[in-house]
């Protein structure tokens, strides 16, 4: 919720109106301040509890900032303020989902921040001399003259990745500061620092079991108490999985008054009975959202605009349902359980474990942790040469760029292999993929979106923990089920892991969705936008997938990937972001 | 016969040296020399076993491959003769005697070229065509070749909180050819699972994966196997000793000789016999599982990692029959997704 945006140089007043109009789902109000050679401007809801209700325009400084920090302050803007006051700047003990714009008037410096796990997101670009900011891309494609040409090689990691990540975006020239890092920007130069990383430090004392989830417990049950202000009602994005089913038991115990929204897809509903027994055992009332071909056609377009970047989960769209239903509740503010996978192990480490015990059996086997990370994605790893045009492979870039992505990660020495794998995780699909878009789909909705489990305090103890309390033989999230085994159903807590899968595959291969699938992916389409290969699109729409595939959903979920992608650059590039 | 690379149609006097007249490429295999089959059928054989590229595979895949080919050209010339033959039998019972000694012939020729049971060309035949193939073409993309041991120790170092964890399920085989074929296509990264062979393959990783197997005590094993006596005894064998934590689940879902008739032609003579042989088709031949094409092998087991609510206890106490793996297609759920918590 809430959006801001800026120059340094010399920008129209009216550009920094048209920034503002382009995120106008984000609020009801704007504030804007101009200088000489600066100005900022604020999108926001009225009155909305933890938000700053303008720009801080001081003797000093002008500061503007979107989102709101975990714990409630009495005003972000000032506290922005009084941390860049001191050198280096001193945030390293906040928390939230926040991104900042501060001027100081007197030493003529532009600093622009982020929150560490990157709920919040921040972009800039340089035109004509004049350096533009916003917190979504479509505000800089708002600018008059902008060059709104494609990034080749950032779509070549979309398709590898699922979601565009590291400092580049589709857009040539938009660079995105990335999570935990701040921007300075003086004399015409930027420079980036990071003030936030998570590291590795086994804490002893947590070797005793006990003490490990009394910290679990204690921590999560605090994170969920940071994020409760006064007496409001608060909605919770239940799947009845382990994680939502913990932050649901959290607020319980906080005595949160509580309304669940969960996911209903019909006969092929994965965990519904579990999210109906978490609901009723802890006594919450719950929506149910159902989720089907044409609900999700009916929101596509504006779901497509709404995430501002490309994002080929398709998850967005029930998630987009799921914003919706709670506003529609009057909600303003809802809970969900991303994180936990991240933080305490879940099953995408064990692809990567099993994958490092046998690695370097064969000839011609992919010969590094990094290509082998890159597989578990399951988009278009490996099927370039057959889905890309041969245009399109030579304007990629160099080999290795996806892999740099992950070495600082998963080459770190000295450190537990489930750590580095957490790590990366964390960093890239945490913080650059599920984060944001999850952001997106409920601030559309003019939601704030609280993520307790990436709360600061409990990330840096999950990360003090003893790998094998994470994954404890095969058992995922060993420690997390021993904390929440009192407070849950015993089913809960110790059935087999089964994720929220969205059907995508019968979605996409049946109407309507699929006669979207053919506007935007038919053999004219796929030949009129020249980077892929109609005929390997083509068999995708037959519901065809590499013969090796055992998983039928890959089908659906790399066609979304294609279909999103697509969309994304009709909207985003052919149309300049415009609005549907 | 036609060039594998220019397409070109050629005679057998025009291919001097074995080579195509227009573009010279060398021709691996002669059929006027006694060759089994020709450059292009051994490319198509490489294109089916590969399904396209895409699944990699053994020598041993490859060689029943090209066994099906070789007997499959033969494979409707019986039937053929054996009709002609009853024809001319009902012509001589009916129009003249004359017919009875084509008849005769016919039924002669039809007793010769029926297909037998037994693959006809031997695994060492074939290794000669494979190495020329590779002398002349390359080695075949797909084909699975193992890393020699001296680029590498023969223990690999791991991280040592490796062995703190464990696998959700495990397949284990009685021969190192199938580990080599679940491995070299990632199915253990796909479905975190182990692959091991019982009697110790792969090498570098054998102790500490049944180390980590021990981690889990709700452990899922799968026995895939020939249709051997010692293959159907497997997993038998691995519910009665310390492999796995005794709450583990076993299931057999090998090749068994129900699973036998479909690859009539390439079976092989069984192998000396012992009791656990028995007095059935066990006794007399064998079929390897390599006779299932990999694309069917990696699909099917998944298929039995899914489908685990349609096990039939077998004859032991202790473990489980899968005997559809081989002979069905059910569908599969397939589970897992990204989360959103």
């Amino acid at each position: 919720m809430s959006g801001i945006c800026g120059w340094l140089g010399q920008g129209a007043a009216n550009t920094l109106e048209r920034m503002l109009s382009a995120i106008d789902y984000r609020g009801d109000r704007q504030d804007t301040v101009t200088l000489p050679g600066v100005a900022l401007g604020y999108r926001f809801w009225n009155g909305r509890k933890g938000k700053a209700p303008s720009i801080l325009d001081s003797d000093a400084e002008l500061v503007a900032c979107a989102g709101s920090f975990a714990q409630r302050v009495g005003s972000p803007t000032a506290l922005i303020a009084d941390r860049l006051r001191e050198s280096p700047p001193r945030l390293g003990d906040l928390d939230g989902a926040f991104a900042f714009a501060h001027w100081n008037k007197q030493a003529h410096v532009l600093t622009l921040g982020r929150d560490c796990f990157g709920v919040r997101s921040l972009y800039y670009v340089e035109h004509e001399g004049t350096f533009y900011f916003a917190t979504e891309l479509k505000q800089l494609l708002a600018i008059p003259g902008l060059p709104i040409a494609v990034d080749p090689s950032a779509l070549h990691k979309y398709l590898t990745f699922s979601f565009v990540p590291g400092e580049a975006v589709p857009i040539r020239g938009i660079r995105r500061l990335l999570p935990g890092s701040i921007l300075r920007h003086e004399h015409g130069q930027g420079e980036i620092t990071s003030y936030f990383r998570l590291v590795e430090q086994i804490d002893e004392s947590m070797r005793d079991t006990k003490t490990a989830v009394r910290a679990v417990r204690r921590l999560g049950k605090q994170a969920v108490q940071r994020r409760l202000w006064d007496q409001e009602k608060v909605g919770l994005f239940l799947s009845g999985g382990l994680d939502s089913s913990s932050v649901a038991a959290w607020l319980k115990e906080c005595q949160a008054d509580v309304h669940v929204f969960s996911l209903d897809f019909g006969e092929r509903s994965v965990e519904r009975e579990q999210a109906k027994l978490v609901a009723a055992s802890l006594d919450f009332e719950q929506t149910w959202v159902p989720v089907n071909g044409e609900r999700i056609a009916a929101v596509f377009s504006d779901v497509v605009h709404r995430l501002d970047l490309p994002f080929g989960d398709p998850v967005t769209a029930p998630q987009y349902l799921l914003g919706r239903a709670a506003r529609e509740a009057g909600l303003n503010a809802v809970f969900n359980g991303e994180g936990g996978d991240q933080l305490f192990g879940g099953w995408t480490s064990k692809p990567m474990i099993a994958a490092e015990v046998y690695a370097g059996l064969y000839e011609s086997e992919a010969s590094s942790r990094e290509e082998r990370y890159l597989r578990s994605y399951h988009r278009f790893y490996g099927l370039e040469d057959e889905l890309y045009t041969s245009e399109f492979k030579r304007e990629i870039g160099p080999a290795g760029q996806r892999r740099a992505h992950l070495t600082p990660y998963l080459a770190e020495a000295g450190q537990n292999f489930l750590h580095r794998v957490r790590l990366a995780d964390l960093s890239l699909k945490g913080s650059q993929n599920i984060l944001p878009r999850a952001e997106r789909m409920a601030n559309g909705w003019g939601l704030d979106v609280r993520t307790p489990l990436f709360d600061r305090a409990l990330a840096e103890t999950a990360f003090r923990l003893p790998p094998e309390l994470k994954l404890h033989g095969a058992c995922e999230k060993y420690v997390l089920k021993l904390a929440m085994q009192t407070a849950l159903p015993e089913e809960i807590v110790w059935q087999k892991k089964f994720g929220m899968s969205v059907p995508i595959t019968d979605f996409v291969l049946s109407e309507p969705l699929a006669g979207i699938v053919e506007d935007h992916l038919g053999d004219s389409a796929v030949r009129r936008r020249g980077l892929f290969r109609p005929e390997f699109v083509q068999a995708l729409r037959a519901g065809h997938d590499a013969p090796s595939e055992t998983r039928r959903r890959r089908v659906g979920e790399r066609l979304w990937t294609l279909l999103m992608l697509e969309a994304w650059l009709r909207r985003f590039v052919d149309g300049a972001g415009s609005a549907p | 016969m036609k060039c594998i690379h220019c397409h070109t149609d050629s005679k057998y006097a025009a291919r001097t040296n074995r080579s195509c007249p227009k573009c010279q490429h060398q021709f691996a295999f002669e059929p006027k020399a006694g060759d089994p089959l020709t450059d292009g059928a051994f490319q198509a054989a490489l294109e089916r076993i590969s399904s396209g590229g895409t699944v990699r595979f053994t020598d041993r895949n490859l060689y029943y491959e090209i066994v099906r080919r070789t007997q499959h050209r033969s494979k409707a010339l019986p039937w053929v003769l054996a009709a002609l033959a009853v024809f001319s039998l009902l012509l001589g019972v009916f129009a003249s005697a004359f017919f009875f000694f084509p008849a005769g012939l016919l039924s002669i020729a039809t007793i010769i070229t029926w297909p037998g049971k037994l693959a006809k060309l031997s695994f060492t035949q074939f290794s000669r065509h494979l190495g020329r193939w590779n002398q002349v073409h390359g080695v075949p993309k797909g084909l699975i070749v193992r890393k020699e041991p001296a680029q590498g120790p023969l223990v690999r170092a791991l991280p040592p909180d490796i062995q703190h964890y464990s696998f959700d399920r495990a397949v284990v085989t009685d021969r190192a050819e199938t580990v080599d074929l679940l491995l070299a296509n990632n199915f253990h990264f796909e479905n975190n699972c182990a692959v091991l062979s019982v009697d110790g393959y792969p090498e570098p990783a054998f102790d500490v994966v049944r180390g980590m197997l021990k981690n889990n005590p709700k452990l899922a094993v799968y026995v895939l196997h020939d249709a051997t006596p010692k293959g159907c005894s497997l997993a038998g064998h691995l519910a009665t000793n310390d492999w796995f934590q005794p709450s583990a689940s076993i299931v057999d879902v090998g090749l068994a000789p129900e699973h036998a008739r479909p690859f009539r032609g390439c079976w092989q003579v069984a192998g000396e016999w012992t009791a656990a042989s028995g007095a059935g088709w066990l006794a007399h031949y064998s079929l390897e599982l390599a006779v299932v094409r990999p694309e069917q092998i990696i699909k099917r087991l998944f298929r039995a990692l899914s489908n685990t609510d349609r096990l039939v206890r077998g004859g032991g106490e202790l473990y489980f029959v899968d005997s559809g793996a081989f002979s069905s297609d059910a569908s599969a759920s397939d589970g897992g997704g990204d989360s959103f918590g």
